[in-house]
């Protein structure tokens, strides 16, 4: 049994480990992917210490960091499921196999919004993207649709339209949001149509990938012809195997001052939590503060 | 072992692969498929992929970037 197991791969589950691991606690990561949301940031001007540093470099550095304490980390990993049984926990995972740990720090980020649309799961990564920053350059000469009106979307579009042939944008808001300044900068773009108060509703194709998309408003249906489809409608807490705690509506787990949920022994971290300010800096203090009250835990739990 | 990397300039899983790669002096090719068709196809119908990263480790298809796998595949402890 482990002490502690850490589930998430973000600067909040890092920090955790690192912190786990300094004071002799026997633990594992489980990430799904490493590096949460802020590896798709190209650049990072606000963690102290880095006047200018890239998410996918800074990230690297927390990894390389963790493992000069030989954390074990295992990526490529879901967990399905957390269930606590007296004083301990199980830990249940994608690839079948099970750990137990007497604490669980949840720091399992925040993943892209889905449409929940036909189509989507079928063309993931065969022309449907999540990360305009890893595939937009593929769109040369190419149509490009993007779904969503902020500034994700908008960055998106930034990306696209001077390399595509065309590029659509469709967005559920009579008018698109995001900054200004950047707002103006895309729509001067000739090769972009906008479809305001629209949404996608369904993406056809055929072994090749996407051909198609449906887009509705009250008035009509239209079919536009595209090569892909960037989704960029948010992000949501990636909270949902973890059933038995307490979480807001936005499915983010509610913790307390000292990363404590309300379930003894479970505690969570960064961009799954319900703390409003979601910052790298603040992901990874916060991981810290998790992984020392899971600690203080422990020492409480063997006293007893 | 033949390593191969499909990658576009701004992707960052595709950075996080190659300095994994360097860290322990593996030995690899990187392919830009924005700029070379011919490598977009090619890994199109080795993954079914048109997203990138893709690894190609010996015949073995990585499909984004999966350092658990990709030690287990290049046996790196």
């Amino acid at each position: 049994m482990k002490d502690i197991v850490i589930i998430g791969g973000g600067p909040a589950a890092i920090t955790a480990s690192i912190y786990a691991a300094r004071q002799g606690m026997d633990l594992m990561v489980i990430a799904e992917e490493l590096g949460g949301q802020a590896i798709l940031s190209s650049a990072i001007e606000n963690y102290t210490g880095f006047e200018l540093i890239s998410g996918a470099e800074l990230i690297g550095k927390f990894i390389s960091h963790a493992e000069e304490f030989g954390i074990e980390i295992k990526d490529s990993v879901r967990v399905t499921d957390v269930k606590k049984e007296g004083n301990s926990f199980s830990i249940y995972r994608s690839d079948g196999n099970s750990c137990r740990a007497r604490a669980v720090i949840v720091a399992s980020g925040a993943r892209p919004r889905k449409l929940g649309i036909a189509g989507e799961e079928e063309f993931v990564g065969r022309g449907l993207a999540y990360c305009a920053i890893c595939d937009a350059p593929i769109y040369k000469d190419k149509t490009a649709l993007v779904v969503g009106g902020g500034n994700s979307a908008l960055d998106a579009v930034r990306q696209l339209a001077p390399i595509a042939k065309k590029v659509y944008m469709v967005d559920v808001a009579p008018e698109l949001g995001g900054e200004a300044v950047l707002r103006e900068r895309i729509l001067k773009f000739p090769n972009l149509e906008v479809f305001n108060s629209s949404e996608l509703t369904e993406i056809q194709g055929d072994s090749d990938g996407i051909t198609s998309v449906t887009v509705s408003n009250p008035d009509k249906n239209i079919e536009i012809k595209t090569d892909g489809v960037f989704v960029e409608i948010g992000w949501e807490a990636s909270s949902d195997f973890v059933k038995m705690v307490k979480k807001n509506k936005k499915g983010e787990i509610i913790i307390d001052s000292d990363n404590r949920t309300d379930v003894l022994g479970l505690f969570a971290a960064g961009d799954v939590t319900s703390v409003s300010k979601k910052q790298v800096i603040v992901a990874a203090g916060a991981g810290a503060s998790a992984a020392l009250n899971a600690i203080d835990y422990l020492t409480r739990l063997k006293e007893k | 072992m033949k390593v191969k990397l499909y990658t576009t300039p701004t992707c960052p899983f595709c950075t996080m692969a190659e300095s994994f790669f360097k860290e322990n002096s593996i030995e690899f090719e990187a392919v830009n498929v924005a700029e070379d068709r011919d490598a977009l196809e090619e890994m199109r119908e080795k993954s079914g992929q048109s997203g990138v990263p893709v690894i190609d480790v010996g015949g073995e298809i990585v499909i984004g970037f999966k350092r658990g796998q990709l030690k287990e595949l290049l046996g790196i402890e």
